[in-house]
């Protein structure tokens, strides 16, 4: 069993549709701050390549990079904490209220599903995912993103405006198309994927090969 | 082989042996057998026991050999497991093609009873053998008078039929069935799955003329995929209702992902039988009000309800369930309004809610119930407070003060209930709108008139509102199926 790193599974999703936050690796602070002029500021640093599955919690993600000096900062201060790798990535910042998941899984008895949730800081105390088999029509998944019981969240929001559907659609069925057509891949974790004003975007992603 | 061929000489057979028959009456080949000659089986009964030659005045058989040839074509296996193996070639050589065995010790019991297992389905495969069980309770099939069922009572005939992996909950539902005269068309205690397993039952009930509506337990499936294609194909046709379980894979999960962890066996059961049109039901008793529902009162076109009430509280309540629901609470029509103006006094509710507000006389509820079925906006109705004049009967039958008042009016309020009994299921059949009807003075008082000629007449009737409209909601939504956007 093998995972495909993030800005790999990103990548493979990507060639089904996904739409993902813009994003490069670099391996020092010059090319660090060049991505990061092209991108845009805010950018976001993270660890990459194997065994980063659990970067948060290594303290391997740097949010909300300004500029230059706050790029250049992190940088050293990812460096020095995580000696043992050696890739990074820049990513722009994506900043919305509203968070999703989003995974492809195969079940024993049911073959491929695809599974959408509640994500962010209330997902763990709040478990709220809907699943289909597949593979199954855009009805279906529009379908399973209304019967969450959080589906309020998909109305105007806080000050955010009501929520691209047909967009969210889109994201599962890259999902479910990434999963259906690749059968060594097993499992698949979209996770968040951030709401921007109306528009999902695919922040971290892990694809699981067999 | 062909499943469905053999589940249907199963269900239907032309003459069924049980091999294994006992002079115990505590034991499953003695209960199988009295059981087959209580219920009424038409056709050829024979029974096997090398010692005894005569029980429940069959004559026995000393062996299957002795079998007269093309008299049988399902056997009723209640042998070890072993012998239940051994005796398949003999069995299929007197024309058997559908076996149920009782016998247990095979998976259930542990590896050898795994391997034993395996050996049976290999070798009812080569012969051609459809294998109900193993380690089941039997079956029943109302339309054949046939009972092979163990433990629990025989059901009235009836369009339901149900497949089940535990063989109490099975017995549940046939409970509730004789209880509530709702009857049932064919019953199995499916056992362990090992040839056929629950998709082939669901597969030939789907099928079977005899069949209305499908219900199935299940706490693990031999093949998930399968079993959710059939569903699907199914739940065009036939409405099925699966009893929610605890469900289990035995399998590892694919992955240490986090949508991995998010699912559990349950959850995707349940998403596999809704996405394939099923109905899930809380359990046998909601599976049943679901399944009685579809079996005996007519398809609703739409989701217009109106509560007819004699009991103001009920109908508060029983609105609120319905704006928690599907349906919707029909705004009292105008025209209708006026119509029903002419049969109560000015203080009744005006809107839906129809609260006649004790302004009734001996004909205002039937005329009612005809009124606003027969209105072209109204889909379906919920009658409320059937009973109330029998409990005021009652409470003047049981009184120690009787006088020819009293007794005249007690007469009177019992004949209104049967009145109004049959008022509900002749509109409802005129119409062909559903009435569900609930008051839980069906299960306070089990001789009230009011319920109990419903029941009677084999219609159904809920003891709480939240069930009907619950079960309302249900049915609306399987008619409309296809119409949902």
């Amino acid at each position: 069993m093998r995972s495909l790193s993030e800005f790999e599974s990103k990548q493979l999703l990507e060639t089904y549709g996904l739409v993902a936050s813009k994003e490069s690796i670099v391996s020092d602070i010059d090319e660090a701050l060049d991505v990061a002029e092209k991108i845009g500021y805010p950018v976001v640093l993270k660890i990459s390549g194997e065994n980063t599955e659990h970067k948060s919690e290594l303290g391997g993600v740097k949010l909300g990079l300004q500029n230059q000096s706050d790029l250049s900062i992190a940088f050293e201060e990812l460096q020095e904490s995580n000696s043992q790798f050696f890739e990074f990535l820049v990513s722009e910042y994506i900043v919305g209220k509203r968070e999703f998941i989003a995974g492809y899984l195969i079940d024993k008895d049911f073959g491929p599903t695809v599974m959408f949730g509640l994500g962010g800081i209330f997902a763990e105390a709040i478990t709220d995912v809907t699943f289909r088999i597949l593979p199954c029509d855009r009805e279906e998944l529009t379908a399973m993103i209304h019967q969450l019981k959080s589906s309020k969240l998909l109305e105007a929001f806080r000050g955010e405006p009501e929520i691209d559907i047909e967009a969210l659609v889109d994201v599962l069925e890259s999902i479910a198309t990434c999963g259906l057509s690749n059968p060594d891949v097993i499992a698949i974790d979209v996770n968040p994927i951030i709401i921007k004003n109306d528009f999902p975007i695919a922040v971290d992603a892990l694809v699981i090969r067999s | 082989m062909n499943k469905q061929e053999n589940l249907r000489a199963l269900f239907n057979p032309k003459g069924i042996a049980v091999i294994g028959a006992s002079t115990h009456p505590g034991k499953f080949g003695f209960v199988a057998l009295h059981n087959i000659l209580s219920a009424g089986f038409e056709g050829n009964i024979f029974a096997t026991n090398p010692k005894t030659p005569e029980i429940l005045g069959i004559q026995t058989l000393g062996s299957v050999s002795e079998i007269p040839n093309g008299m049988i074509d399902v056997a009723m296996i209640c042998l070890g497991p072993d012998q239940a193996i051994d005796i398949l070639p003999e069995l299929a050589d007197k024309g058997v093609r559908s076996a149920f065995l009782v016998s247990g010790g095979f998976r259930e019991s542990g590896e050898k009873g795994m391997e034993l297992e395996q050996k049976l389905v290999e070798t009812a495969n080569t012969l051609g053998i459809a294998i109900a069980g193993p380690n089941g309770q039997g079956f029943i099939s109302t339309p054949a008078k046939l009972c092979s069922q163990i433990v629990s009572p025989y059901p009235p005939n009836g369009s339901i039929s149900i497949a089940s992996q535990s063989g109490n909950i099975l017995s549940a539902f046939l409970n509730l069935s004789r209880a509530q005269n709702i009857g049932v068309a064919r019953a199995i205690s499916i056992g362990n799955q090992a040839q056929l397993s629950i998709e082939d039952y669901i597969r030939y009930f789907g099928d079977d003329a005899e069949t209305k509506v499908v219900v199935a337990y299940v706490e693990g499936l031999p093949n998930g995929r399968k079993f959710f294609e059939v569903l699907k194909e199914v739940t065009k046709g036939k409405p099925v209702v699966i009893i929610r379980g605890g469900y289990t894979n035995d399998g590892a999960k694919a992955a240490s992902s986090h949508t991995g962890s998010m699912a559990s066996d349950q959850k995707i059961f349940e998403t596999a039988v809704s996405q394939a049109g099923g109905i899930l039901a809380e359990d046998p008793i909601e599976a049943f009000e679901f399944a009685s529902s579809f079996a005996v009162t007519p398809t609703p076109k739409g989701r217009n309800v109106i509560i007819l009430t004699t009991a103001g509280g009920w109908g508060v309540i029983t609105s609120d369930a319905i704006s928690d629901s599907s349906l919707n609470l029909l705004p009292l029509p105008p025209d209708l309004e006026v119509s029903i103006d002419e049969h109560l006094p000015p203080r009744w509710s005006k809107s839906n809610p129809i609260d006649l507000a004790g302004g009734e006389t001996r004909d205002t509820i039937p005329s009612l119930i005809s009124l606003v079925l027969a209105h072209r906006e109204v889909d379906s109705m919920i009658f409320l407070g059937l009973g109330i004049q029998g409990n005021v009967a009652r409470s003047y039958l049981e009184s120690p003060i009787v006088t020819d008042d009293t007794k005249r009016m007690a007469n009177f309020h019992i004949a209104q209930e049967k009145r109004y009994s049959e008022a509900i299921i002749n509109a409802s059949i005129e119409f062909q709108k559903p009435i569900f009807v609930s008051t839980e003075i069906a299960i306070a008082d089990l001789n009230n008139p009011g319920p109990k000629s419903l029941k009677d007449s084999g219609a159904l009737c809920f003891n709480s509102p939240l069930s009907a409209v619950k079960a309302l909601d249900v049915v609306t939504n399987y008619s409309l199926r296809d119409s949902i956007s």
